[in-house]
């Protein structure tokens, strides 16, 4: 039950940086017990403004009242002892202690003895992960989990400390549906029997619909306006709130003749991973490899590439076999892969874009045998201009672009790269809806000039607008092929789960 | 601001070959600006009349033999108003350091030399470059290899250890005697060694056992090589030792085994700490040297030569004594 | 270019490693000049900080690789001391200083390719390899020399180290000759860029289609040829190769790394910043007898500017973070 009781509301809140305001007079109310969601494009100041809640920033005008009473915390434990727990994008989780020592870190269950109760704690710990519907040995060193069971970890430990307002900021991102489901039906029994309430963002629009109660809308840092019903509402006029403008076709359309077969897997086997995957992609066609997180996919274009040891297995590029044992031989070949988690697998944060963008063929930048920045620099800037990365100079580090543009920056390294094959994996993860059109265009742009392109994604809507043809995974193995014409999220999450159409 | 600092790199080091005008070796005069502990200048030898300065440079200041040898130096120095300037590197092993500090010493134009080479022919080089510059250099406790010097004051090494040697074969005769010695390569201890085994030669009831281990002149690296030769020889019955510091080493490994009555720990230098130890029983025996001797001997010889026009004697032999338990009081001061 | 104009807030001081060894560098030699300017400030004594410098200057370039590559090489001490020892030994028995010198520079890169095929294939952690190799060679050292030193007396060899062109010792021409071209070698070629990006992040190079196996064994290998050019210097210099040379050696090359920039995580670092910090470091040593100080003060005061260097560099990337967001 959700009431008119105001728990949080935001008064005039201004937050400047040098050059940049971030938050311009925000006012808004938050009721006790409800999902309210956050919507806005990134940049628009969600996170500024939670990084003011939870004490990161202080706000340099206005003031945050919780439960009428005015505060200012200055930090993220002020914030957790006045009751506001975040889950964040990037977890917070210690990768070298276990499960149990995260969740209960600085609060162990101890025993008489002052010592702490292991086996309390493991029972414990169980208890919360069960609840959100996962079976997680309390003792496995966080480092050896998958992102999305790291990522339940993390809303373990925020619940398992109770708190009156949780901030969840893209927390489904990196879970499958099942665990998506179990999360929400979490969010649903601590609302109901706890009350609690929640501040939820998020770019995927049928889950905030379905999860979400009312919603504020945010851009360039203005208070654009509320949504009083997210289950009623028409998402164009959501979607016309947050960019300002309709999106009428979400995946742009997609008129592409489809050429020879480019690229041929033909039964990949890795061991205790994936078993005899099997599939081909043409020239100007978008292959989706689809399925629950965990089946295998990202393991697929490992092995694709060479990152990964091959038991068995051949690859066909342009009808002839060709042996891959490292990325390099891939590159040579023309195959390209764009990571799941671009900051650790796709970028030298700490270089500048340029470099980040012609490492993969640096030797095509050689003048009279040495590297030649400017010529380096003229290629990047065109790739800035094609993919409108937003910089003021691409010798900045890569670390201080949005995910959008870092996500640009490492499509540019393929496209300089030449490539003919594109593995993309997860492409559209943690990116506003802004962005996402022109990912898709750049995709479609791609598959035009003749690229065959794989999309690995675990967001349906994405597979289906954007696919020619789906080939979903299950625990390591193919289990459907499916052409975009006939395909359902039915049908995907059939073959998804192993089941047969 | 990239530029900024190259320009300003390269205006300081324009500025260092514009201020080659101290080349010449006319009267300075004295900085205006002294910092507490810094002097003016050195000035030019006219005698009696400006300071002298004298550079120590032993082969390091964490061993009392040397820090006795500045003492006595600086005792020598005040009689004849000379100001003594002593550095030296954190250990004997560091041979370019002390190069490098000598050839800083000679820039400040001292109008003496005083060193304890640690590298004996890796020295050569920079003497020379003082031979060339009119600067006399004379070498304490140990010798260098090459170059002009004007007088060698120390010990003869070898005569040392040969001393040590007799007085095991005279004092012990019979048994087996191992030896720990400190740098490997180092002229002075491997004279003492050379000379020990010359010193038992006569004797046939002396054997050594086993090879000569290294202890670099550590203490504890001395307790820690006796433990291993009394682990790999039981039976010893001697101790030799080419310094004082690695035998009061030795000597606590051989109480803490039980084995005083069985092993006689012999040191090399003559230490006060190593007479103490005597008078208490952990050590033995010491080839004292007198690195007073030589620092005062150094001083005054430099000081005539400058002064005076003396020549002194190119070699002058301090000699040594053995310290026991009966002169062991006499020791506790250096000589 | 238009793009050079956009970029040039870019290029500031923040973006240079180099710049946290410029500071201490101007400060102590303007210091110095002032304090001492008689005895500081001649020809002669700054070619002696010159030729003082150019073993710990060379050994210092030769470490940046390794610890750009999120590495360390704790051998070279004990690799100096050994190249030494054979260069003397050759010259000692033929006299041909060529050979000499092919010889040690051939010990220099096989113990390099050594430290880093292991290091590489085998995923050995930089730290344990080089301080197996480094006990291990020593050990040589000693073996070959049975702990006597070998003397050179040949003055066509010992003209490289002592003598000097137009005024300034050869040691610091070769010096600067080789950080030249190793900063050459880290701006210019693709070496130089893989070795940054694997040191920067090792896994997204690897897909990036780097070849790091590779790449690391270069930068050890680079390590071993610079200590084998230091260590002829070194005899050549000295005229004697003692078994226990370059003792300790190793830490001075990283301490002056570390004050020339190079970051000890890896990713980050200059050779010209690498032979600024060994100039700094005999700086020290120089200003500290100049002025009459003992030397117990030398390590505290090096030990100082470590700390003052680092404490630089990390500012100026907060500074840079800052003025980015």
């Amino acid at each position: 039950m959700v009431n008119e009781d105001v728990i949080l509301r935001f008064e005039h809140i201004s937050k400047v940086f040098p050059g940049v305001k971030a938050l311009d007079d925000i006012s808004f109310d938050i009721h006790r017990g409800e999902v309210h969601v956050l919507l806005g494009e990134n940049g628009a100041g969600k996170s500024t403004l939670i990084k003011i809640l939870t004490g990161v920033y202080g706000a340099d005008e206005g003031r945050i009242l919780l439960n009428s009473q005015e505060v200012k915390p200055t930090g993220i434990l002020e914030s957790r002892a006045l009751g506001i727990g975040t889950v964040f994008q990037e977890n917070s989780l210690v990768p070298h202690l276990t499960v149990a020592e995260n969740i209960f870190l600085s609060r162990e269950i101890k025993n008489k003895a002052n010592l702490i109760d292991w086996k309390k704690t493991y029972v414990e710990c169980e208890r919360w992960t069960k609840g959100l519907g996962v079976d997680i040995d309390p003792r496995i060193q966080v480092r050896r989990l998958s992102v999305a069971e790291q990522q339940i970890v993390e809303i373990a430990k925020i619940l398992s400390q109770e708190p009156s307002i949780i901030i969840l900021d893209e927390p489904t991102s990196t879970l499958s549906n099942n665990e998506i489901n179990n999360l929400f039906n979490i969010i649903n029994k601590l609302k109901e029997e706890k009350e609690i309430t929640f501040i939820y963002i998020s770019h995927r629009m049928e889950e905030i619909k379905y999860i979400g109660d009312r919603a504020t809308v945010l851009r360039d840092g203005k208070y654009i306006g509320l949504v009083p019903d997210l289950n009623e509402a028409n998402l164009d006029d959501i979607i016309k709130m947050i960019v300002g403008r309709t999106l009428d076709e979400k995946f742009p359309k997609r008129d592409v003749e489809v050429g020879e077969v480019l690229f041929e897997a033909k039964n990949l086997t890795v061991n205790k991973t994936i078993y005899d995957v099997s599939f081909n992609v043409r020239s100007g066609e978008v292959l989706g490899l689809a399925g629950l997180v965990g089946c295998g996919r990202t393991s697929t274009a490992k092995a694709i590439i060479g990152m990964l040891p091959k038991e068995k297995g051949k690859i066909r590029m342009e009808g002839k076999t060709v042996t891959i044992n490292t990325p390099n031989d891939a590159i040579k070949l023309g195959i390209g892969y764009l990571p799941e988690d671009r900051k650790r697998e796709g970028l030298l944060l700490d270089k500048p874009i340029r470099e980040n963008i012609t490492l993969p063929v640096l030797n095509k930048f050689k003048r009279m045998g040495l590297l030649s920045k400017a010529m380096e620099s003229r290629t990047v800037m065109e790739y800035k201009e094609i993919l409108s990365i937003k910089t003021p100079s691409i010798e900045r580090k890569a670390k201080y672009l949005s995910g959008g543009n870092q996500q640009k920056v490492v499509f540019s390294k393929w496209l300089c790269a030449k490539t003919k094959l594109y593995i993309f994996d997860e492409p559209t993860r943690g990116i506003d809806v802004g962005s996402k059109s022109e990912i898709y265009r750049i995709i479609n742009d791609l598959a035009a000039e003749g690229a065959a392109i794989i999309v690995i994604s675990s967001e349906l809507p994405e597979i289906l607008g954007v696919c020619d043809r789906i080939v979903v995974m299950c625990e390591g193995r193919v289990t459907g092929e499916i052409g975009a014409g006939e395909a359902t999220q039915e049908k995907i999450m059939k073959f998804a789960i192993g089941g047969v159409v | 601001m990239k530029k900024l600092l190259a320009i300003l790199l390269v205006l300081c080091l324009a500025s260092s070959m514009v201020a080659c005008s101290s080349q010449e070796p006319a009267s300075k005069v004295p900085t205006p600006v002294s910092s507490t502990p810094a002097n003016p200048a050195p000035a030019e030898s006219t005698p009696a009349n400006k300071e002298l300065v004298f550079a120590l440079l032993p082969k390091t200041l964490t061993n009392p033999y040397f820090v006795a040898m500045q003492e006595f130096a600086e005792a020598e120095a005040a009689k004849h108003g000379i100001k003594i300037e002593c550095i030296a590197p954190p250990d004997e092993t560091k041979v370019e350091e002390q190069i490098a500090m000598f050839e800083t010493m000679l820039e400040k134009k001292v109008d003496a030399i005083l060193v304890v080479p640690c590298g004996t022919t890796e020295i050569v080089a920079s003497i020379e470059k003082a031979n060339a510059a009119d600067i006399p250099v004379l070498c304490l406790d140990t010798n260098a290899s090459g170059g002009k010097i004007t007088s060698f004051i120390g010990t003869n090494n070898y005569g040392g250890g040969k001393l040590a040697g007799e007085w095991v074969s005279d004092n012990i005769g019979t048994g087996k005697i191992s030896i720990i010695t400190g740098t490997p390569g180092n002229k002075t201890h491997e004279d003492r060694v050379n000379g020990f085994l010359e010193g038992i030669s006569g004797n046939k009831n002396l054997v050594v056992a086993g090879d000569v281990v290294p202890a670099y002149s550590d203490r504890a690296q001395g307790m820690a090589q006796a433990e291993n030769l009394i682990t790999a020889n039981p039976d010893i019955a001697v101790l030799y030792c080419t310094n004082d510091e690695m035998a009061m080493g030795a000597g606590e490994a051989v109480k803490a085994q039980g084995l005083a009555d069985q092993i006689t720990v012999i040191g090399f230098d003559g230490a006060p700490s190593a007479a103490q130890g005597i008078i208490d029983g952990i050590m033995n025996a010491s080839v004292a040297q007198a690195p007073g001797k030589m620092a005062q001997m150094g001083v005054a010889a430099a000081y005539e030569f400058i002064v005076n026009g003396v020549t002194p004697e190119a070699e002058v032999d301090t000699g040594c004594t053995m310290v026991t338990k009966d002169n062991a009081k006499e020791y506790l001061n250096w000589h | 270019m238009i793009w050079e104009i956009k970029t040039k807030k870019e290029l500031a001081f923040t973006n240079k490693p180099w710049v946290s060894a410029i500071l201490p560098l101007i400060i102590l030699f303007v210091s110095m000049s002032i304090i001492k300017t008689d005895t500081f400030l001649t020809t002669s004594n700054i070619m002696n900080i010159l030729r003082q410098s150019s073993t710990y200057a060379i050994m210092a370039v030769g470490m940046t690789f390794p610890i750009i590559t999120g590495g360390i090489d704790l051998s070279q001490g004990s690799l100096l001391a050994v190249v030494a020892i054979v260069v003397g030994m050759v010259i000692r028995d033929t006299g041909n200083i060529l050979l000499a010198v092919i010889a040690g520079l051939a010990i220099g890169v096989v113990i390099g390719t050594l430290n880093g095929v292991v290091i590489a294939f085998l995923g050995m952690p930089p730290f344990i390899m080089t301080l197996g190799t480094m006990r291990a060679l020593r050990g040589v050292a000693l073996l070959l020399t049975k702990g006597s030193p070998i003397d050179i007396k040949l003055e066509s060899f010992r003209f490289m180290g002592t003598e000097s062109l137009l005024g300034i010792p050869i040691p610091a021409y070769i010096f600067v000759l080789v950080a030249i071209a190793a900063q050459f070698i880290l701006s210019k070629t693709s070496t130089g860029r893989f070795i940054f990006a694997l040191g920067s992040n090792m896994e997204a190079a690897k897909i990036s289609g780097v070849r790091t196996n590779w790449n690391r064994i270069k930068a050890y290998m680079i390590s071993g040829i610079c200590v084998a050019i230091a260590s002829v210097l070194y005899i050549s210099r000295l005229g004697s190769a003692q078994p226990i040379a370059g003792e300790g050696y190793e830490l001075e090359a990283v301490a002056a790394a570390v004050i020339g920039g190079t970051s000890i995580v890896g990713g980050e670092g200059s050779a010209i910043g690498s032979i600024i910090g060994a100039v700094v470091v005999a700086l020290i040593r120089n200003a500290m007898v100049l002025m009459q100080v003992s030397t117990y003060w030398q390590s505290i005061v090096i030990g100082l500017v470590i700390v003052v260097s680092v404490s630089i560099d990390i500012i100026r990337k907060r500074i840079e973070s800052r003025r980015v967001n």
